[in-house]
Protein backbone atom coordinates (compact mmCIF):
# COMPACT_ATOMS: atom_id res chain seq x y z
CA UNK A 1 0.00 0.00 0.00
CA UNK A 2 2.68 2.18 0.45
CA UNK A 3 4.03 2.97 -3.12
CA UNK A 4 0.50 3.92 -3.77
CA UNK A 5 0.54 6.42 -0.93
CA UNK A 6 3.62 8.24 -2.00
CA UNK A 7 2.58 8.61 -5.75
CA UNK A 8 0.43 11.57 -6.79
CA UNK A 9 -1.38 9.16 -8.77
CA UNK A 10 -3.10 7.29 -5.53
CA UNK A 11 -6.77 7.45 -5.71
CA UNK A 12 -9.22 6.46 -2.92
CA UNK A 13 -11.43 4.75 -5.46
CA UNK A 14 -11.07 2.45 -8.46
CA UNK A 15 -13.54 3.51 -11.17
CA UNK A 16 -12.34 0.83 -12.99
CA UNK A 17 -15.45 0.60 -15.45
CA UNK A 18 -17.67 2.04 -12.84
CA UNK A 19 -20.43 4.38 -14.17
CA UNK A 20 -21.17 7.63 -12.40
CA UNK A 21 -24.00 8.72 -11.51
CA UNK A 22 -25.34 12.84 -10.29
CA UNK A 23 -28.09 14.78 -9.71
CA UNK A 24 -28.98 17.67 -12.54
CA UNK A 25 -31.77 18.81 -10.97
CA UNK A 26 -34.37 18.93 -8.00
CA UNK A 27 -37.65 20.03 -7.50
CA UNK A 28 -39.31 20.39 -4.26
CA UNK A 29 -42.56 21.00 -2.94
CA UNK A 30 -43.36 21.34 1.05
CA UNK A 31 -40.30 19.50 1.99
CA UNK A 32 -39.00 21.31 5.85
CA UNK A 33 -38.77 24.56 5.10
CA UNK A 34 -39.32 24.58 1.49
CA UNK A 35 -42.81 25.19 0.03
CA UNK A 36 -41.70 25.18 -3.83
CA UNK A 37 -38.03 25.02 -5.10
CA UNK A 38 -36.03 24.36 -8.25
CA UNK A 39 -32.40 23.79 -7.99
CA UNK A 40 -29.38 23.03 -10.97
CA UNK A 41 -26.38 21.34 -10.29
CA UNK A 42 -23.06 20.80 -11.57
CA UNK A 43 -21.36 17.92 -12.68
CA UNK A 44 -18.41 18.18 -10.18
CA UNK A 45 -18.15 20.26 -7.11
CA UNK A 46 -21.62 22.15 -5.90
CA UNK A 47 -21.31 24.15 -2.82
CA UNK A 48 -24.23 25.64 -1.44
CA UNK A 49 -23.85 28.32 0.93
CA UNK A 50 -26.25 30.57 3.25
CA UNK A 51 -26.69 31.49 6.50
CA UNK A 52 -28.32 28.69 9.30
CA UNK A 53 -31.56 28.00 8.89
CA UNK A 54 -31.64 28.96 5.42
CA UNK A 55 -32.13 25.28 4.36
CA UNK A 56 -29.11 23.75 3.02
CA UNK A 57 -29.16 20.71 4.96
CA UNK A 58 -33.19 20.25 3.86
CA UNK A 59 -31.36 20.38 0.63
CA UNK A 60 -28.87 17.62 0.72
CA UNK A 61 -31.48 15.58 2.63
CA UNK A 62 -34.10 16.18 -0.08
CA UNK A 63 -31.37 14.50 -2.56
CA UNK A 64 -31.33 11.58 -0.36
CA UNK A 65 -34.52 11.31 0.49
CA UNK A 66 -35.76 11.62 -3.59
CA UNK A 67 -32.65 8.63 -4.21
CA UNK A 68 -33.07 6.46 -1.46
CA UNK A 69 -36.34 7.29 0.38
CA UNK A 70 -34.98 7.57 3.72
CA UNK A 71 -33.62 10.53 5.41
CA UNK A 72 -30.61 10.66 7.42
CA UNK A 73 -32.23 12.92 9.99
CA UNK A 74 -34.84 10.80 10.71
CA UNK A 75 -36.90 7.59 10.75
CA UNK A 76 -40.64 8.43 9.45
CA UNK A 77 -41.26 10.94 7.14
CA UNK A 78 -43.60 13.00 9.20
CA UNK A 79 -40.86 15.38 10.14
CA UNK A 80 -40.11 16.28 6.76
CA UNK A 81 -43.42 17.67 5.24
CA UNK A 82 -43.45 21.26 5.77
CA UNK A 83 -45.70 23.03 8.48
CA UNK A 84 -49.11 22.77 7.46
CA UNK A 85 -48.82 20.32 4.60
CA UNK A 86 -49.99 16.50 4.50
CA UNK A 87 -47.73 15.92 2.11
CA UNK A 88 -44.05 16.22 0.35
CA UNK A 89 -42.86 15.98 -3.29
CA UNK A 90 -39.70 15.68 -4.63
CA UNK A 91 -38.94 15.14 -8.31
CA UNK A 92 -35.05 14.55 -9.32
CA UNK A 93 -33.26 14.43 -12.57
CA UNK A 94 -30.73 12.28 -12.73
CA UNK A 95 -28.06 11.10 -15.36
CA UNK A 96 -25.73 7.84 -15.32
CA UNK A 97 -23.03 8.28 -17.32
CA UNK A 98 -20.79 5.50 -18.80
CA UNK A 99 -17.25 5.04 -19.43
CA UNK A 100 -17.77 5.82 -23.36
CA UNK A 101 -19.33 8.63 -22.21
CA UNK A 102 -22.61 7.55 -23.15
CA UNK A 103 -25.51 8.96 -20.86
CA UNK A 104 -28.67 8.22 -19.25
CA UNK A 105 -30.95 10.06 -17.62
CA UNK A 106 -33.68 9.45 -15.14
CA UNK A 107 -36.10 11.06 -13.49
CA UNK A 108 -37.44 9.98 -10.05
CA UNK A 109 -40.38 11.59 -8.34
CA UNK A 110 -41.65 10.61 -4.72
CA UNK A 111 -44.70 11.75 -2.79
CA UNK A 112 -44.54 10.98 0.83
CA UNK A 113 -46.71 11.94 3.88
CA UNK A 114 -50.38 11.23 5.66
CA UNK A 115 -51.67 10.12 2.26
CA UNK A 116 -48.79 7.14 1.97
CA UNK A 117 -45.99 7.02 -0.62
CA UNK A 118 -46.43 7.42 -4.49
CA UNK A 119 -42.90 6.65 -6.38
CA UNK A 120 -42.77 7.63 -10.54
CA UNK A 121 -39.75 6.28 -12.39
CA UNK A 122 -39.69 8.36 -15.66
CA UNK A 123 -43.53 9.04 -14.86
CA UNK A 124 -44.54 5.66 -14.74
CA UNK A 125 -46.05 5.08 -11.10
CA UNK A 126 -44.18 1.76 -9.68
CA UNK A 127 -45.39 -0.26 -6.47
CA UNK A 128 -42.50 -2.04 -5.36
CA UNK A 129 -39.59 -0.33 -4.33
CA UNK A 130 -37.07 -2.67 -5.66
CA UNK A 131 -36.39 -0.83 -8.99
CA UNK A 132 -36.40 2.40 -7.93
CA UNK A 133 -33.93 1.92 -5.09
CA UNK A 134 -31.39 -0.04 -7.49
CA UNK A 135 -31.08 2.90 -9.51
CA UNK A 136 -28.72 5.50 -7.61
CA UNK A 137 -26.80 5.84 -4.54
CA UNK A 138 -25.48 8.40 -1.73
CA UNK A 139 -22.90 8.81 0.87
CA UNK A 140 -23.87 11.33 3.62
CA UNK A 141 -21.08 13.36 5.48
CA UNK A 142 -22.18 15.13 8.72
CA UNK A 143 -20.48 17.69 10.90
CA UNK A 144 -21.53 14.92 13.59
CA UNK A 145 -19.70 12.41 12.16
CA UNK A 146 -17.19 11.96 14.55
CA UNK A 147 -19.81 10.42 16.54
CA UNK A 148 -19.33 7.40 14.19
CA UNK A 149 -15.95 6.93 16.49
CA UNK A 150 -17.15 8.09 20.20
CA UNK A 151 -20.56 7.92 20.58
CA UNK A 152 -22.76 5.02 21.14
CA UNK A 153 -23.05 1.99 18.97
CA UNK A 154 -26.60 3.30 17.62
CA UNK A 155 -24.72 5.35 15.11
CA UNK A 156 -22.15 2.58 14.15
CA UNK A 157 -25.45 0.67 13.27
CA UNK A 158 -26.85 3.23 11.30
CA UNK A 159 -23.90 3.92 9.44
CA UNK A 160 -23.92 -0.48 8.29
CA UNK A 161 -27.80 -0.14 7.58
CA UNK A 162 -27.59 2.93 5.66
CA UNK A 163 -24.26 1.19 3.54
CA UNK A 164 -25.99 -2.11 3.58
CA UNK A 165 -29.32 -0.93 2.25
CA UNK A 166 -27.72 0.40 -0.97
CA UNK A 167 -25.44 -2.98 -1.52
CA UNK A 168 -27.97 -5.43 -1.21
CA UNK A 169 -31.51 -5.32 -2.48
CA UNK A 170 -34.29 -6.29 -0.10
CA UNK A 171 -32.04 -5.40 2.76
CA UNK A 172 -34.25 -2.31 4.31
CA UNK A 173 -37.40 -4.10 3.78
CA UNK A 174 -35.44 -7.21 6.19
CA UNK A 175 -34.35 -4.82 8.59
CA UNK A 176 -38.04 -3.35 9.21
CA UNK A 177 -39.39 -7.09 9.13
CA UNK A 178 -36.50 -7.68 11.85
CA UNK A 179 -37.35 -4.50 14.01
CA UNK A 180 -41.30 -5.87 14.05
CA UNK A 181 -40.22 -9.09 15.28
CA UNK A 182 -38.05 -7.29 18.20
CA UNK A 183 -40.72 -4.85 19.25
CA UNK A 184 -42.91 -7.85 19.50
CA UNK A 185 -40.94 -10.02 21.26
CA UNK A 186 -39.76 -7.01 23.80
CA UNK A 187 -43.28 -6.24 24.06
CA UNK A 188 -44.00 -9.69 25.38
CA UNK A 189 -41.18 -9.47 27.77
CA UNK A 190 -42.45 -6.43 29.37
CA UNK A 191 -45.55 -7.63 29.95
CA UNK A 192 -44.38 -10.94 31.49
CA UNK A 193 -45.75 -13.39 28.81
CA UNK A 194 -45.51 -16.79 28.96
CA UNK A 195 -42.24 -18.38 27.80
CA UNK A 196 -43.51 -20.09 24.91
CA UNK A 197 -44.98 -16.77 23.60
CA UNK A 198 -42.06 -15.39 24.04
CA UNK A 199 -39.79 -17.37 21.77
CA UNK A 200 -42.38 -18.02 19.26
CA UNK A 201 -40.96 -14.47 17.81
CA UNK A 202 -37.11 -16.53 18.43
CA UNK A 203 -37.34 -17.99 14.83
CA UNK A 204 -38.86 -14.77 13.00
CA UNK A 205 -36.22 -12.63 14.79
CA UNK A 206 -33.10 -15.14 14.49
CA UNK A 207 -34.03 -16.07 10.56
CA UNK A 208 -34.31 -12.22 9.77
CA UNK A 209 -31.19 -11.47 12.14
CA UNK A 210 -29.06 -13.87 10.33
CA UNK A 211 -29.78 -12.27 6.96
CA UNK A 212 -28.71 -9.22 8.48
CA UNK A 213 -25.65 -9.93 10.05
CA UNK A 214 -24.37 -12.30 6.89
CA UNK A 215 -25.01 -8.37 4.80
CA UNK A 216 -23.30 -6.98 7.45
CA UNK A 217 -20.40 -9.78 7.93
CA UNK A 218 -19.72 -9.44 4.55
CA UNK A 219 -19.15 -6.03 4.19
CA UNK A 220 -17.59 -4.80 7.11
CA UNK A 221 -13.62 -6.39 5.55
CA UNK A 222 -14.28 -4.30 2.73
CA UNK A 223 -14.93 -1.12 5.37
CA UNK A 224 -11.57 -1.92 7.63
CA UNK A 225 -9.53 -2.09 4.29
CA UNK A 226 -10.93 1.15 2.60
CA UNK A 227 -11.05 3.35 5.85
CA UNK A 228 -7.32 2.62 6.56
CA UNK A 229 -6.62 3.28 3.42
CA UNK A 230 -7.93 6.42 3.35
CA UNK A 231 -6.97 7.17 6.57
CA UNK A 232 -3.02 6.92 5.48
CA UNK A 233 -3.93 8.85 2.82
CA UNK A 234 -4.90 11.83 4.89
CA UNK A 235 -2.52 11.38 7.64
CA UNK A 236 0.59 10.56 5.03
CA UNK A 237 0.88 6.96 6.51
CA UNK A 238 1.09 8.18 9.95
CA UNK A 239 -1.69 6.75 11.48
CA UNK A 240 -3.34 3.44 10.26
CA UNK A 241 -6.73 2.00 11.37
CA UNK A 242 -8.46 -0.97 12.68
CA UNK A 243 -12.04 -1.56 12.37
CA UNK A 244 -13.93 -5.17 13.86
CA UNK A 245 -17.21 -6.12 13.00
CA UNK A 246 -18.08 -7.53 16.92
CA UNK A 247 -21.74 -9.72 16.01
CA UNK A 248 -24.20 -9.74 19.15
CA UNK A 249 -25.07 -13.23 19.62
CA UNK A 250 -22.70 -14.98 17.20
CA UNK A 251 -23.32 -17.49 14.61
CA UNK A 252 -25.89 -19.12 16.60
CA UNK A 253 -28.25 -16.84 16.71
CA UNK A 254 -31.60 -18.57 17.74
CA UNK A 255 -29.63 -21.23 20.12
CA UNK A 256 -27.97 -18.48 22.23
CA UNK A 257 -31.67 -16.91 22.06
CA UNK A 258 -32.89 -19.88 23.62
CA UNK A 259 -30.01 -19.89 26.22
CA UNK A 260 -30.25 -16.39 27.20
CA UNK A 261 -33.64 -16.25 28.08
CA UNK A 262 -34.07 -15.52 31.45
CA UNK A 263 -31.64 -12.55 31.33
CA UNK A 264 -33.89 -11.51 28.84
CA UNK A 265 -36.76 -12.29 31.03
CA UNK A 266 -34.85 -10.37 34.01
CA UNK A 267 -34.23 -7.25 31.81
CA UNK A 268 -37.46 -7.24 29.87
CA UNK A 269 -35.80 -6.89 26.58
CA UNK A 270 -33.50 -9.23 24.01
CA UNK A 271 -29.96 -8.42 24.91
CA UNK A 272 -28.75 -10.07 21.70
CA UNK A 273 -29.31 -9.87 18.01
CA UNK A 274 -27.93 -7.51 15.19
CA UNK A 275 -29.84 -4.54 16.96
CA UNK A 276 -26.76 -4.60 19.71
CA UNK A 277 -24.09 -4.99 16.73
CA UNK A 278 -21.40 -2.78 16.67
CA UNK A 279 -17.89 -2.51 15.15
CA UNK A 280 -14.33 -1.46 17.08
CA UNK A 281 -12.54 1.27 15.83
CA UNK A 282 -8.87 0.78 16.27
CA UNK A 283 -6.13 3.71 15.46
CA UNK A 284 -2.25 2.88 15.78
CA UNK A 285 -4.06 -0.72 17.78
CA UNK A 286 -6.29 1.12 20.47
CA UNK A 287 -9.36 2.21 20.77
CA UNK A 288 -9.88 5.64 19.09
CA UNK A 289 -13.13 6.40 20.44
CA UNK A 290 -11.04 6.30 24.24
CA UNK A 291 -8.01 7.46 23.02
CA UNK A 292 -8.37 9.57 19.96
CA UNK A 293 -7.84 13.45 19.86
CA UNK A 294 -10.62 15.22 18.66
CA UNK A 295 -8.77 15.53 15.01
CA UNK A 296 -7.80 12.21 14.27
CA UNK A 297 -11.08 11.23 15.34
CA UNK A 298 -12.72 13.53 12.32
CA UNK A 299 -9.86 11.96 10.26
CA UNK A 300 -10.85 8.82 11.05
CA UNK A 301 -14.83 9.65 10.44
CA UNK A 302 -14.25 10.74 6.96
CA UNK A 303 -11.93 7.65 6.62
CA UNK A 304 -15.68 5.78 7.32
CA UNK A 305 -17.20 8.00 5.52
CA UNK A 306 -14.94 7.73 2.02
CA UNK A 307 -14.83 3.69 2.75
CA UNK A 308 -18.80 3.62 2.25
CA UNK A 309 -17.91 5.48 -0.93
CA UNK A 310 -15.45 3.33 -2.09
CA UNK A 311 -16.90 0.29 -1.27
CA UNK A 312 -20.46 1.37 -3.79
CA UNK A 313 -18.20 2.35 -6.25
CA UNK A 314 -16.77 -1.02 -6.42
CA UNK A 315 -19.66 -3.39 -5.65
CA UNK A 316 -22.35 -1.47 -7.92
CA UNK A 317 -20.00 -0.26 -10.33
CA UNK A 318 -21.35 3.26 -10.35
CA UNK A 319 -20.50 6.10 -8.25
CA UNK A 320 -22.65 7.72 -5.43
CA UNK A 321 -23.76 11.55 -5.00
CA UNK A 322 -21.42 12.49 -1.91
CA UNK A 323 -23.78 14.95 0.31
CA UNK A 324 -21.15 16.79 2.49
CA UNK A 325 -23.33 18.48 5.12
CA UNK A 326 -21.12 20.94 7.30
CA UNK A 327 -17.75 18.84 6.65
CA UNK A 328 -15.46 20.74 3.79
CA UNK A 329 -14.93 24.22 5.07
CA UNK A 330 -14.69 22.69 8.53
CA UNK A 331 -11.59 20.56 7.44
CA UNK A 332 -8.20 21.90 8.97
CA UNK A 333 -5.38 22.94 6.85
CA UNK A 334 -3.45 20.02 5.95
CA UNK A 335 -6.10 17.58 5.75
CA UNK A 336 -8.59 19.87 3.26
CA UNK A 337 -5.91 19.55 0.40
CA UNK A 338 -5.77 15.95 0.60
CA UNK A 339 -10.01 15.62 0.77
CA UNK A 340 -10.13 18.18 -2.12
CA UNK A 341 -7.91 15.60 -3.94
CA UNK A 342 -10.44 12.38 -3.25
CA UNK A 343 -13.29 14.93 -4.16
CA UNK A 344 -11.76 15.60 -7.33
CA UNK A 345 -11.43 12.05 -8.49
CA UNK A 346 -14.97 11.97 -9.91
CA UNK A 347 -17.94 11.62 -7.74
CA UNK A 348 -20.53 14.25 -8.02
CA UNK A 349 -20.27 15.95 -4.64
CA UNK A 350 -22.74 18.46 -3.07
CA UNK A 351 -21.43 20.52 0.09
CA UNK A 352 -22.74 23.23 2.27
CA UNK A 353 -21.50 25.30 4.52
CA UNK A 354 -22.72 28.49 6.41
CA UNK A 355 -18.90 29.57 6.07
CA UNK A 356 -18.43 32.16 3.38
CA UNK A 357 -14.20 31.53 3.90
CA UNK A 358 -13.89 29.06 1.69
CA UNK A 359 -15.99 30.83 -1.52
CA UNK A 360 -12.58 32.08 -2.68
CA UNK A 361 -10.80 28.84 -3.49
CA UNK A 362 -14.25 26.96 -4.47
CA UNK A 363 -13.66 29.83 -6.82
CA UNK A 364 -10.43 29.15 -8.26
CA UNK A 365 -10.80 25.25 -8.34
CA UNK A 366 -14.27 26.05 -9.93
CA UNK A 367 -17.01 24.82 -8.12
CA UNK A 368 -20.67 25.45 -8.66
CA UNK A 369 -21.32 28.00 -6.18
CA UNK A 370 -25.08 28.01 -5.22
CA UNK A 371 -26.39 30.81 -2.33
CA UNK A 372 -29.40 29.75 -0.41
CA UNK A 373 -31.05 33.06 0.81
CA UNK A 374 -33.97 32.96 3.21
CA UNK B 1 -68.97 26.90 5.21
CA UNK B 2 -71.11 24.41 6.27
CA UNK B 3 -74.42 23.90 5.01
CA UNK B 4 -76.50 21.37 6.18
CA UNK B 5 -77.58 18.18 3.59
CA UNK B 6 -79.92 18.19 1.09
CA UNK B 7 -80.41 14.22 1.67
CA UNK B 8 -83.38 13.19 3.32
CA UNK B 9 -82.25 11.13 6.76
CA UNK B 10 -82.81 8.34 6.03
CA UNK B 11 -80.60 8.29 2.56
CA UNK B 12 -77.94 9.68 4.89
CA UNK B 13 -77.99 6.93 7.76
CA UNK B 14 -78.05 4.67 4.52
CA UNK B 15 -74.90 6.35 3.14
CA UNK B 16 -72.83 6.86 6.92
CA UNK B 17 -73.44 2.47 7.01
CA UNK B 18 -72.20 2.17 3.47
CA UNK B 19 -69.41 4.28 4.07
CA UNK B 20 -68.11 2.26 6.94
CA UNK B 21 -67.62 -1.06 4.16
CA UNK B 22 -64.01 -1.46 3.82
CA UNK B 23 -62.44 0.05 0.86
CA UNK B 24 -65.63 2.38 0.16
CA UNK B 25 -65.24 5.79 0.44
CA UNK B 26 -67.58 8.78 0.31
CA UNK B 27 -68.26 9.20 -3.24
CA UNK B 28 -68.29 5.08 -3.72
CA UNK B 29 -70.95 4.97 -1.59
CA UNK B 30 -73.25 7.97 -2.65
CA UNK B 31 -72.61 5.19 -6.19
CA UNK B 32 -73.90 2.69 -4.54
CA UNK B 33 -76.76 4.08 -2.89
CA UNK B 34 -77.76 5.92 -5.79
CA UNK B 35 -77.99 2.63 -7.72
CA UNK B 36 -79.90 0.53 -4.50
CA UNK B 37 -82.35 3.65 -4.62
CA UNK B 38 -82.93 3.74 -8.50
CA UNK B 39 -85.59 0.45 -8.68
CA UNK B 40 -86.02 0.04 -4.74
CA UNK B 41 -88.30 -3.27 -5.64
CA UNK B 42 -85.25 -4.93 -7.29
CA UNK B 43 -82.47 -4.19 -5.97
CA UNK B 44 -82.41 -2.83 -2.18
CA UNK B 45 -85.35 -5.17 -1.13
CA UNK B 46 -83.50 -8.44 -2.04
CA UNK B 47 -79.91 -7.41 -0.82
CA UNK B 48 -81.63 -6.29 2.49
CA UNK B 49 -83.35 -9.11 3.10
CA UNK B 50 -80.15 -11.23 2.38
CA UNK B 51 -78.08 -8.93 4.51
CA UNK B 52 -80.93 -9.74 7.33
CA UNK B 53 -80.55 -13.17 6.56
CA UNK B 54 -77.43 -13.97 6.34
CA UNK B 55 -76.51 -11.90 9.53
CA UNK B 56 -79.28 -13.85 11.50
CA UNK B 57 -78.22 -17.48 10.44
CA UNK B 58 -74.44 -17.63 9.68
CA UNK B 59 -72.18 -18.30 12.56
CA UNK B 60 -68.76 -20.19 12.68
CA UNK B 61 -68.10 -23.58 12.66
CA UNK B 62 -67.75 -24.98 16.38
CA UNK B 63 -65.58 -27.71 14.57
CA UNK B 64 -63.61 -25.26 12.59
CA UNK B 65 -64.41 -21.78 12.61
CA UNK B 66 -64.86 -21.74 9.68
CA UNK B 67 -68.73 -20.16 8.17
CA UNK B 68 -71.52 -22.37 8.83
CA UNK B 69 -75.11 -22.09 9.00
CA UNK B 70 -75.58 -25.05 11.16
CA UNK B 71 -73.53 -26.27 13.99
CA UNK B 72 -70.97 -27.63 11.61
CA UNK B 73 -69.91 -25.84 8.11
CA UNK B 74 -70.42 -27.73 4.72
CA UNK B 75 -67.10 -29.21 5.18
CA UNK B 76 -66.60 -30.74 8.61
CA UNK B 77 -69.94 -32.49 7.66
CA UNK B 78 -69.03 -33.85 3.91
CA UNK B 79 -68.18 -37.73 4.60
CA UNK B 80 -66.11 -37.02 1.84
CA UNK B 81 -63.13 -35.65 3.60
CA UNK B 82 -59.79 -37.16 4.78
CA UNK B 83 -60.44 -35.94 9.03
CA UNK B 84 -56.17 -37.76 9.23
CA UNK B 85 -55.05 -34.49 7.65
CA UNK B 86 -55.93 -31.00 9.65
CA UNK B 87 -54.96 -27.78 7.71
CA UNK B 88 -54.69 -24.57 9.85
CA UNK B 89 -55.18 -21.03 8.49
CA UNK B 90 -55.64 -17.68 9.65
CA UNK B 91 -58.78 -16.27 8.07
CA UNK B 92 -62.63 -17.84 6.81
CA UNK B 93 -61.45 -16.53 3.34
CA UNK B 94 -58.33 -18.60 3.87
CA UNK B 95 -60.16 -21.56 3.19
CA UNK B 96 -62.02 -20.15 0.41
CA UNK B 97 -58.63 -19.77 -1.35
CA UNK B 98 -57.21 -23.33 -0.67
CA UNK B 99 -60.89 -25.15 -1.46
CA UNK B 100 -60.68 -23.35 -5.06
CA UNK B 101 -56.95 -25.23 -5.74
CA UNK B 102 -58.88 -28.50 -5.12
CA UNK B 103 -55.66 -29.79 -3.81
CA UNK B 104 -56.56 -30.60 0.00
CA UNK B 105 -59.43 -32.91 0.53
CA UNK B 106 -58.45 -33.02 3.91
CA UNK B 107 -60.02 -30.76 7.55
CA UNK B 108 -59.75 -27.04 8.12
CA UNK B 109 -59.23 -25.26 11.62
CA UNK B 110 -59.68 -21.39 11.51
CA UNK B 111 -57.74 -19.48 13.76
CA UNK B 112 -59.06 -16.03 13.69
CA UNK B 113 -56.31 -14.14 13.14
CA UNK B 114 -52.18 -14.63 14.08
CA UNK B 115 -50.37 -13.93 17.10
CA UNK B 116 -49.79 -10.01 17.43
CA UNK B 117 -48.45 -8.23 20.59
CA UNK B 118 -48.18 -5.26 19.33
CA UNK B 119 -52.17 -5.40 18.48
CA UNK B 120 -52.86 -7.12 21.93
CA UNK B 121 -53.62 -10.30 20.18
CA UNK B 122 -52.68 -12.77 22.34
CA UNK B 123 -52.95 -17.29 21.83
CA UNK B 124 -55.89 -16.89 24.20
CA UNK B 125 -57.53 -14.49 21.37
CA UNK B 126 -56.94 -16.95 18.58
CA UNK B 127 -58.66 -20.80 18.51
CA UNK B 128 -55.64 -22.81 19.51
CA UNK B 129 -57.24 -24.33 22.35
CA UNK B 130 -59.99 -25.49 20.04
CA UNK B 131 -57.22 -26.53 18.17
CA UNK B 132 -55.65 -28.76 20.41
CA UNK B 133 -58.71 -30.60 21.10
CA UNK B 134 -60.06 -31.56 17.30
CA UNK B 135 -56.36 -32.64 17.35
CA UNK B 136 -56.61 -35.10 20.41
CA UNK B 137 -59.97 -36.25 19.28
CA UNK B 138 -58.65 -36.42 15.60
CA UNK B 139 -55.46 -37.67 16.24
CA UNK B 140 -54.40 -36.04 12.62
CA UNK B 141 -51.45 -37.91 10.88
CA UNK B 142 -50.26 -34.61 9.94
CA UNK B 143 -51.02 -30.58 10.55
CA UNK B 144 -50.35 -28.33 8.08
CA UNK B 145 -49.91 -25.02 8.64
CA UNK B 146 -50.95 -23.08 5.48
CA UNK B 147 -50.54 -19.68 6.76
CA UNK B 148 -48.64 -16.03 5.80
CA UNK B 149 -45.58 -15.01 5.33
CA UNK B 150 -44.54 -11.94 7.41
CA UNK B 151 -43.05 -11.72 10.81
CA UNK B 152 -46.45 -12.55 13.08
CA UNK B 153 -47.50 -15.60 10.65
CA UNK B 154 -44.28 -17.32 10.90
CA UNK B 155 -43.82 -16.35 14.84
CA UNK B 156 -47.81 -18.06 14.63
CA UNK B 157 -46.49 -20.91 12.86
CA UNK B 158 -43.42 -21.59 15.22
CA UNK B 159 -45.68 -21.47 18.07
CA UNK B 160 -47.77 -23.56 17.07
CA UNK B 161 -45.57 -25.94 15.73
CA UNK B 162 -43.90 -26.60 19.18
CA UNK B 163 -47.25 -27.21 20.99
CA UNK B 164 -48.25 -29.45 18.52
CA UNK B 165 -44.89 -31.35 18.00
CA UNK B 166 -44.91 -31.43 22.34
CA UNK B 167 -48.06 -33.94 21.25
CA UNK B 168 -45.41 -36.01 19.06
CA UNK B 169 -47.77 -34.53 15.70
CA UNK B 170 -46.10 -34.35 12.61
CA UNK B 171 -46.26 -30.77 11.43
CA UNK B 172 -45.50 -29.40 8.22
CA UNK B 173 -45.47 -25.70 6.58
CA UNK B 174 -46.49 -24.74 3.41
CA UNK B 175 -43.55 -23.67 0.91
CA UNK B 176 -42.80 -20.10 0.05
CA UNK B 177 -41.86 -19.19 -3.32
CA UNK B 178 -42.05 -17.30 -6.54
CA UNK B 179 -45.97 -17.87 -7.98
CA UNK B 180 -46.66 -19.97 -10.29
CA UNK B 181 -47.15 -18.72 -14.27
CA UNK B 182 -45.17 -15.64 -13.85
CA UNK B 183 -41.70 -15.43 -14.59
CA UNK B 184 -38.98 -14.79 -12.10
CA UNK B 185 -38.78 -11.42 -13.26
CA UNK B 186 -41.89 -10.56 -11.44
CA UNK B 187 -40.96 -11.95 -8.41
CA UNK B 188 -40.01 -9.33 -5.41
CA UNK B 189 -36.74 -9.39 -3.99
CA UNK B 190 -37.23 -11.12 -0.90
CA UNK B 191 -39.49 -13.83 -2.50
CA UNK B 192 -36.69 -14.68 -4.93
CA UNK B 193 -34.40 -15.02 -1.74
CA UNK B 194 -36.77 -17.48 -0.17
CA UNK B 195 -37.24 -19.24 -2.94
CA UNK B 196 -33.66 -20.03 -3.32
CA UNK B 197 -33.15 -20.86 -0.07
CA UNK B 198 -36.06 -22.95 0.03
CA UNK B 199 -34.99 -25.32 -3.25
CA UNK B 200 -35.37 -28.62 -3.75
CA UNK B 201 -32.72 -31.52 -5.15
CA UNK B 202 -34.44 -32.86 -8.37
Amino acid sequence: MGDKREGESFRVFCYGGAKRFEVRRLGIRSFRCYREGEFEFGAGLNLVVGRNGVGKTSLLEAVCMVLRLQSPRSAKPGPCVAWGERNFCLEGDFVEIGEGGWERGVRLAVENGEDGRRLWIDGDCVRDSDRYLSLGRVVWFSGEDRELVRGSGTMRRRYLDFLCSQLFPGYLKVLRDYERALRSRNYLLRMGARRAEVEAFDEPLAGLGKRLQECRQWVMPKVKERADEVVRWLTDGVENVEVNYLPSGGSELLKRLRENYEEDQLLRMTTLGPHRDDFAVLINGRSAGDYASEGQQRTLSLGLRFAQAAILIEVCKQSPILLMDDVIAELDGERTERVLRILLEGSQVIAATAREGILDMAGKMGWKVMRLKG
Amino acid sequence: MKTSSPYPDSLEILLSELKRIPGLGPKGASRIALWLLSDPSRRSIPLSRALANAAEKITLCLECGFWAEATLCKICSDSTRNGSVLCVVEQPMDVLSIEKTGIFRGLYHVLGGRLSPLNQVGPEHLRISQLLKRVEQLKPQEVILALGADVESLATMSYLSSILKEKMIKVSKIAFGIPAGGGIEHADVLTLQNAFKGRSLL
